[in-house]
């Protein structure tokens, strides 16, 4: 029987790059479906107008909304549309996926997020599960996103550092403003250990890529050196150099198309014109990022998927993730410091600050409660958006700010000090209140169900949130910082999503095998973030790009090896 | 009143009484108003506006206001080009209204023929109801916006506001043809 493809891969973005990238290059034709246009370095400019006020790279609101379940004060539910609240869950919907728009902070998870139910047990209200993998399992990998991504870095050895298999990174720190240095001297008066933080960044040429240009904004922007590595500048543009890879951009793929054995035919999308096409493929691998995949496969019923492609078990789009944690800032201001400590801080903030702490990856602290897993604490720049910073001024104690008053609190607020963020991840506890579903009723342009996400939380998320930003903080006020503030919230970051196909050896409990292929389906596999039953206390691109390796290549070995 | 019979008693009000009663707006921005700004607002409604904008932020002598900035004329690129949506004309002409409402009940004056203190005190009133309080909300935004954004988008000339805020813009820079409802 012949195939279009051998494996059509639908998404682009960390988890869809290195399955296109590993099967073309071991000579397997793939096709790569995306949503969005296919914009390159030569598309992309610092305007905070297009990225960031009026999110022309993430899917219009008004044609494609999502609809969002919130928790009432009463512990009821309600739910809006994101056209109506503005609430974004779209995070980059181009060739490359939400990839092009991170900040890059790159963290491995640890041996102990493997197996968070063995080492801490089980959580009241939290279904917390093992993984069915174990982080030497994986670490091959975040090996392997290092030098085919580009990970800058520096190793020092702290209590929580994770075993790895090569001395240091293969590219150097990108540069560094100098209020690093003030939090390092900080962190050592407080015995806490300042590491500085790897990056998906190159700091210079290599892999036929610039390396960065410093001009101070990155996050949420997308790169115009190519320095940053996203899916589509590491991956995807040297799996089309193979001849083996095709990219099918402004393709929305609307259904998968399943037999009376459950094996997937076909695959459907409407094309650029609205047209409706189809395309079969030996393995089709799904990776649309969390909330998008579970839609997708809900959207796919068949003979044998009545509730939905891979969902007898009613788990697709059950124990939903975000990143758990807080955040917090303050400001040194020029005046506090010596003439030549202020002109250090009044540097451009192009460089980077790359600094986290990780002393409570694990807290071990009575007076918080028994030995738990705690977080990761970044410390960043304040994200440069003029726009941005300016807006945040015009409320006011009581009412909104104008005239004279509004103008002197903006000019103190760019003009008298350096501010610095700190930003603390912990671990999402995956909850039942907290999952995708289909809407009933609205639809988006192609007449499709969108998916409904109801986000609710776990208080030990909030509660190791404050804490970890609390800490943080503390940092902060040693540096001589003033106006601090920390806080933790319960709303779900929108772009740190993973969760919803959790895999598991148990298909009773899980949607994927321990190789991310569907129980259900056997020429079906998930490569985004879904697979993760926990989703640890870092962000998650670092290891949803390990894992897509590691599956990308269990699909080579189902296709017969290397060509 | 007509339109033309509006016109020639406000350009005489600025020219009789504009140290009483500054309408803040000079005879090349008047013309400015009078003959690039789209027809979604009267001219007497555009006047309004752009006295709202400057009384939100004034010029002073060593930082732009919203003339400087040309926060009306960017407004207007932001409501008229081939991507707005028109029930944001709506909401921001609303606003207009109602704030020469509330003068005309205040005051029995046009907002723009209104000391600085009666102007202050019309925005405070505006801004007690939820509507008004946005509405304002999304004009200093649209001001923000007009200081600090490319110049390709017809605000922040010369870079000015990024000047004042000795902020550096990253790059590369957008192009004209690639501003962002072009695309």
């Amino acid at each position: 029987m012949s195939y279009d493809f051998d494996v059509c891969v639908i998404g682009s973005g960390a988890g869809g790059g290195p399955v296109a990238f590993t099967l073309a290059k071991a000579g397997y034709s793939v096709l790569v479906l995306e949503k969005g246009p296919w914009l390159t370095e030569k598309d992309f400019f610092k305007d905070e107008l297009a990225c960031c006020r009026r999110n022309i790279y993430t899917s219009n609101l008004r044609e494609e909304p999502h609809v969002v379940e919130m928790e009432t004060d009463e512990g009821g539910w309600t739910s809006q549309s994101t056209y109506q609240s503005g609430w974004n869950f779209w995070n980059g919907n181009c060739v490359g996926g939400s990839s092009n728009f991170m900040s890059g902070f790159f963290h491995r998870l640890k041996p102990v997020d493997f197996k968070l139910r063995t080492v801490f047990g089980s959580i009241e209200g939290a279904d917390v599960a093992d993984w069915p993998i174990s982080y030497a399992d994986l670490e091959p990998y975040y090996d392997k996103v290092e030098r085919e991504i580009g990970v800058s870095g520096r190793l020092i050895s702290h209590p929580h550092a994770e075993p790895r298999s090569r001395q240091d990174f293969p590219y150097p720190p990108t540069a560094e403003h100098p209020i690093s240095k003030y939090i390092d001297e900080a962190c050592g008066q407080m015995d806490l250990h300042s590491i500085p933080m790897p990056r998906a960044i190159l700091p210079y040429s290599a892999l036929e890529r610039q390396g960065c240009s410093y001009n101070g904004y990155c996050g949420s922007y997308a790169c115009a050196t190519g320095a940053k590595g996203s899916s589509r500048a590491a991956l995807l543009d040297r799996a089309v150099a193979t001849g083996f890879c095709q990219i099918r951009p402004n393709a929305m793929v609307s259904r998968i198309i399943s037999d009376q054995t459950g094996k997937i035919t076909a695959v459907e999308y409407y094309d650029k014109n609205g047209q409706r096409q189809l395309v079969d493929a030996k393995i089709v691998v799904i990776a649309c990022q969390a909330i998008e995949t579970a839609r997708l496969l809900l959207n796919s019923p068949g003979p044998k998927h009545q509730n939905g492609l891979a969902n007898n078990n009613h788990l697709v789009g059950k124990n939903l993730l975000f990143a758990g944690g807080g955040a917090g800032s303050g400001r040194l201001p020029y005046a506090k410091f010596s003439p030549a400590k202020a002109a250090e801080l009044r540097q451009f903030a192009g460089p980077f600050v790359n600094r986290s702490i990780q002393d409570w990856y694990i807290i071990d602290d009575p007076t918080f409660g028994v030995r738990q897993k705690g977080g990761t604490i970044d410390f960043v720049h304040l994200h440069p958006n003029p726009i941005a910073r300016a807006t945040r001024q015009i409320r006011g104690r009581s009412g909104l700010l104008w005239g004279k008053p509004l103008k002197e609190k903006v000019k103190a607020h760019f003009l008298e000090g350096i501010y610095l963020k700190i930003e603390a991840f912990c671990d999402w506890l995956p909850i039942p209140d907290c999952y995708v579903t289909l809407d009933p009723s609205v639809k988006d342009k192609w007449g499709l169900p969108v998916a409904r996400i109801r986000v609710g939380f776990h208080v030990r998320n909030l509660q190791v949130g404050w804490y970890l930003a609390e800490r943080g903080a503390e940092v902060l006020k040693q540096m001589g910082a003033e106006n601090v503030i920390s806080f933790a919230a319960g709303a779900p970051p929108t772009n740190l999503v993973a969760g919803g196909c959790r895999f598991g050896n148990d298909p009773k409990t899980s949607v994927l095998n321990a190789n991310c292929r569907a129980h259900e389906v056997e020429n079906l596999y998930i490569t985004d973030g879904s697979f993760m039953p926990t989703g640890g206390s870092v962000p998650y691109t670092w290891t949803i790009y390990a894992n897509a390796f590691r599956v990308a290549e269990n699909i080579v070995e189902q296709l017969g090896g290397n060509k | 009143m007509n339109r033309r019979s509006f016109l020639i008693q406000t350009g005489s009000t600025i020219t009789a009484t504009s140290t009483l009663f500054s309408l803040n707006i000079d005879a090349a921005t008047l013309s400015n108003l009078q003959t690039i700004q789209g027809a979604w607002l009267s001219q007497q409604q555009w006047q309004t506006l752009a006295v709202v904008q400057e009384h939100l932020f004034p010029s002073e002598s060593d930082a732009p206001g919203a003339k400087e900035i040309q926060a009306t004329h960017y407004l207007n690129v932001m409501l008229t080009h081939p991507k707005s949506d028109a029930t944001e004309r709506d909401l921001i002409k609303n606003g207009i209204v109602q704030i020469d409402k509330i003068a005309q009940d205040s005051y029995s004056k046009y907002f723009t023929l209104l000391s600085t203190e009666q102007r202050e005190a019309v925005l405070r009133h505006l801004e007690t109801e939820k509507s008004g309080k946005q509405w304002i909300r999304l004009l200093l935004e649209y001001i923000f916006e007009a200081l600090l954004s490319d110049p390709i988008y017809g605000g922040n000339p010369n870079g000015i506001g990024w000047k004042w805020l000795a902020h550096q813009p990253g790059f590369p820079a957008p192009p004209k043809n690639k501003r962002y409802y072009l695309l």
